[in-house]
């Protein structure tokens, strides 16, 4: 048998246990959901809550999504909250009002967000540059780029736009664009292209021996985690009706922990979509239940390194009991 | 067996975060949160009904609905810079007077520690929890305007200080003008220049709102003079540290005749780095950050000129006096602007010595008869 | 010719090169960047954060990353502020912020080792915990204390460079003999290549990276201390713009970020490198946005000429 067959033998051997996998992922979730709702519990009298809610959580979610996908191919992005930036600031300055006006405005946020992803992902691959460097170098490329669109906080978001995102249907916008990617990653992933993407990750070397072609699969995966990242963007500007050169910051660092929280492994190949969009609740949860227990802002950090350390940690020793198979 | 140790761990995993969570709950406010959460929900219902009945809510007397005191929240975009403690000290010593009178039941802050977004979150949660106002210092000019849109429109009142939104919808605005700033900086360094020579402006952080509008105030300025050359715009964090990197190599590679420097630990950086080539004294302006005025009061002896402007910090107490005059029914102006208080050689002497340290902004307290000034409408 | 080429097929070489020619180049084109002054001023501020360069470079040999580099430099500076605000001499109060910041190298290393958080991860979160444990500790204003024998540390400049410059001089050399011909740097190029054919051929794992983290701890520290000295107060964001830098200088300077691979001397060509960059960006009269953009480009630039990885696949 050669690497490749075995290597797809052993992904369809994992896939049926996707489920077991986030086991922990899972409680921890309805932990917090319980935790969220006990200290929060308007979200239950009255359904109009979702919408901030949905709003508070969905562009950390796709950013989770978006770094979790780099961390598949192995990589992890440190410019992500600088293209986040980025992204809103082209957002805001490519759209203009009316229907047609904001349809291109989401379109060229799209295919900017694509194209920031292309760009790095060349240089990584043909450069033949760890990812963790050449981000690095990206993030103060993409912050420059994010200044010269928008010198400062502004641009125009149509109303009607953030009307719409914020407009009480029968399902929050946010969700449903949420999970519709979460569809368009499951499609992905069951082609080819998705069972390369966690062959390379696993190990680059065995896949391409084995055919894989690793380059155009590794750039593969930077695009879709630039669409993943233009989302995030779309949602901060109909949230916030504005671009803001600096509002990525803060997503950096959180867009990490909310990945590995969510189940992914830094050696990459290891990881789900919605672990990641788990992993983000997850995280805000913790700031909410902070938030609403009165707590002074200061213990959030602390908090929040030690559930990490834990999280892991606790995941890693289980592995280790289970037999050692790492993560 | 592989999987009962699976889901050994998976249990246990969940018991140690639930209890990490329940102890967050339980420790400080344990009973709080369940009764918060009840009044929350009568606060907000009770708004809901008055919302529907009258638009412009905020100009209602509310007080006598009020039996235990109005529900009071800051929330603030950063809580660690010196400046901000001190507005923090002030605000408290403020919020604690009025809470021994009852008129205040509750008060807390939000930080959201530079992350506007989550500063959007905890505004959208303080509505919720059915806040009566809402102090704001904001993040952004323009990213916080729907969220203070939607606040208002039910009927919570927002007080906006320091840091401004751009939308109409909020309640008050009270501020300085970030464009003054600048502009009286650089007027005073043009003054003493003569009206030319080389210089260094000298401002904050890149893309943000407060560092933008103090440059172009100073822009404004600078260009109406022609025998000005700026040799170049830099920008730092305000802090001395990473402002004394950017600044030396400029300083090595020009004649500089003065620096306009936007921001108090700018200033104190740009006098350090002078001081330690051993440059001739350039006049320099700056702010009245603690450490730059004890460096000027040093060199007053040998000549050394300079001007400082204050963003009083006395601004937050101003926010909640306001707040609470609006949510008593009283008038207000919609737009508070604050003149900003300068200070230089004449009254350096009120400023310094004194007990602070270097990172802290010493200021006057704000008197009575400035609250009555600044507040009452149409003064 | 072909022993020139063999030259500079080796990074770090390249890396001093480089270093030299931009060096050159700003002297010849700026006019001031000649003088002594200015010189011994890039040096000052390549030192101060160069302490913490070195730490990361062992680290980052070793096939990990402290991303808690920021946060132990202020622990340091804040630590040893309140200890001579308190009335403790200098050099204690120097050796307690040593202490606190070996204290945090061991737990990362506790972390890593034992629960097999990945070092990334693991010194997140500890910079995350050290934050907030200062903010809570000193409620966001950090006492203020720097006496003469700290300033004249690193600011004093009895021998033309300023004293920071010579005790970074002085800690690099250490290092270096420990990196290069002790049983210590041995097994941290043996860790970083390989940790399982280390711990095969009988390195003890778990003891180096306890010495590895605290070392990096200890390093950062010293530069926290050293820019207290510097500005004579402290701040609680005082060391987060060294966190990137940090890392973009031990890999100009020609070491592998994957580990195991580059010679450790090369962090003073990265660190000096790039320092001399941002000192170009900022006398070029441009604005903000493309002093960043330049500087992310120059570094990959500067990647792609020496820091590519061999064609393995």
């Amino acid at each position: 048998m050669n690497e490749h067959t075995k290597s797809i033998a052993s992904l369809t051997d994992r896939l049926p246990n996707q489920h077991k996998k986030l086991l922990s992922v899972y409680i921890t979730f309805c932990v917090f959901l319980i935790a969220e709702l006990i200290m929060d519990p308007l979200i239950l009298k009255s359904y109009s809550r979702m919408w901030p809610l949905s709003l508070q959580f969905a562009p950390l979610m796709l950013c989770a999504m978006s770094q979790g996908c780099i961390m598949l191919v192995g990589g992890i992005n440190l410019s992500l909250g600088a293209s986040l930036s980025l992204a809103t600031t082209i957002a805001a300055v490519t759209m203009f009002e009316g229907a047609g006006g904001t349809v291109g405005g989401i379109v060229a946020t799209l295919v900017s967000g694509m194209a920031i992803g292309l760009v790095m992902g060349t240089v990584v691959t043909f450069g033949r540059l760890p990812d963790i460097i050449v981000t690095l170098a990206f993030s103060y490329i993409w912050n420059g780029a994010a200044l010269l669109v928008l010198s400062k906080p502004g641009g125009h978001i149509p109303s009607a736009y953030s009307g719409f995102l914020q407009s009480q249907g029968v399902v929050p916008f946010a969700i449903i664009m949420i999970l519709l990617l979460l569809v368009f990653w499951k499609i992905i992933k069951n082609t080819r292209l998705g069972i390369n993407i966690y062959a390379i990750g696993g190990n680059a070397k065995a896949s391409f021996e084995s055919g894989i072609h690793v380059r155009l699969t590794k750039i593969l995966a930077y695009i879709i985690s630039g669409l993943f990242m233009s989302g995030a963007a779309l949602v901060l500007v109909g949230q916030t009706g504005c671009g803001d050169p600096t509002i990525g910051n803060a997503y950096g660092t959180k867009s990490i922990a909310a990945a590995i929280l969510g189940g992914f492994s830094f050696s990459g190949g290891i990881g789900q979509m919605k672990g990641a969009v788990l992993g983000a609740f997850i995280y805000i949860a913790i700031e909410n239940v902070l938030f609403f227990s009165g707590f002074s802002s200061f213990y959030q950090y602390i908090i929040q390194g030690a559930i990490l350390i834990a999280a892991i940690g606790l995941k890693v020793v289980s592995y280790y009991r289970r037999g050692g198979e790492g993560a | 067996m592989r999987k009962i140790t699976r889901k050994w761990f998976g249990s246990m995993m969940a018991v140690c975060l639930a209890a990490s969570s329940l102890a967050a709950c339980g420790g400080s406010s344990g009973g709080a949160a369940s009764t918060t959460a009840a009044q929350a929900e009568t606060t907000t219902a009770a708004q809901a009904a008055t919302t529907a009945a009258e638009s412009k809510a905020e100009e209602e007397p509310k007080s006598d609905s009020k039996e235990g005191g109005y529900k009071i929240g800051w929330s603030t975009i950063y809580l660690t810079p010196s400046w901000m403690q001190e507005t923090s000290g002030l605000m408290d010593a403020c919020i604690e007077k009025y809470k021994a009178d009852g008129v205040i039941s509750e008060y807390s802050i939000a930080n959201a520690d530079g992350d506007t977004s989550a500063q959007i979150s905890q505004i959208e949660n303080m509505i919720a929890e059915g806040y009566d106002a809402i102090i704001l210092d904001a993040g952004s000019s323009d990213a916080l305007n729907q969220v203070v849109e939607k606040a208002t429109s039910q009927g919570v009142v927002v007080v906006n200080f320091d840091s401004l939104v751009t939308t109409d919808k909020v309640t008050c605005r009270i501020g300085t003008s970030d464009a003054e700033y600048g502009r009286l900086c650089a007027q005073w360094l043009v003054d003493t220049l003569g009206g030319k020579g080389n210089i260094i402006v000298f401002s904050g952080p890149a893309g943000v709102a407060v560092s933008d509008g103090r440059e172009s105030g100073a822009m404004e300025i600078l260009e109406q003079n022609p025998d000005i050359n700026i040799i170049t715009t830099l920008h730092s964090e305000y802090n001395s540290a990473p402002a004394m990197e950017v600044l030396n190599p400029v300083l090595d590679a020009n004649e500089v005749d003065g620096i306009c420097a936007l921001g108090g630990s700018l200033a104190s950086a740009s006098l350090t780095a002078v001081l330690d080539k051993g440059l001739d004294m350039i006049p320099i302006c700056g702010e009245n950050y603690n450490g730059f005025l004890r460096q000027w009061s040093d060199l007053v002896d040998d000549g050394f000129e300079s001007f400082a402007v204050c963003q009083p910090n006395w601004l937050g107490v101003l926010a909640v006096e306001q707040s609470i005059r609006i949510l008593n029914g009283e008038d207000y102006d919609q737009d508070v602007v604050v003149p900003i208080p300068a200070i230089d050689n004449n009254n350096l002497s009120e400023f310094v010595p004194n007990d602070y340290s270097d990172d802290w902004y010493p200021i006057a307290d704000i008197t009575e008869d400035q609250i009555q000034k600044y507040l009452t409408p149409g003064a | 010719m072909s022993r020139c080429k063999e030259w500079l097929k080796d990074t770090t070489n390249l890396a001093y090169l480089t270093m030299i020619l931009v060096w050159l180049t700003t002297v010849i084109t700026i006019k001031g960047f000649a003088r002594l002054g200015h010189n011994v001023s890039t040096l000052q501020t390549a030192a101060l954060m160069g302490f913490a360069v070195l730490g990361q470079a062992v680290v980052v040999i070793s096939g990990g990353i402290d991303m808690s580099v920021s946060e132990i430099i202020t622990l340091s500076s804040v630590t040893c502020a309140a200890c001579i605000k308190a009335g403790l001499p200098t050099p204690v109060a120097m050796g307690i912020a040593l202490l606190a910041c070996m204290l945090v190298g061991a737990f990362n290393a506790t972390s890593i080792v034992f629960l097999k958080v990945p070092p990334i991860i693991q010194t997140v979160a500890a910079g995350c915990i050290i934050e907030g444990t200062l903010l809570v500790l000193t409620n966001g204003t950090p006492p203020a204390g720097c006496g003469k024998l700290l300033s004249w540390m690193s600011k004093g400049k009895p021998l033309v460079v300023t004293n920071a410059f010579w005790i970074w001089m002085a800690v690099y050399a250490i290092l270096w003999w420990m990196m290069n011909r002790s049983k210590f740097g041995r097994y941290v190029y043996a860790i970083g290549t390989n940790v399982n054919t280390a711990k095969n051929s009988g390195v003890h794992v778990t003891k180096m990276n306890y010495m590895i983290y605290m070392l990096s701890g200890f390093c950062a520290g010293i530069s926290g201390i050293l820019m207290l000295g510097n500005i004579g107060s402290t701040y609680l964001t005082i060391g987060d713009p060294y966190q990137l830098y940090s890392i973009a200088s031990v890999v100009i300077g020609g070491i592998a970020i994957t580990g195991g691979k580059g010679k450790f001397s090369g962090v003073i060509a990265g660190t000096i490198l790039t320092v001399l960059i941002r000192d170009i960006l900022n006398v070029m009269s441009i604005s903000e946005a493309f002093r960043n953009i330049f500087q992310g480009l120059l570094v990959l630039v500067l990647l792609l000429a020496y820091g590519r990885e061999r064609r393995a696949r």
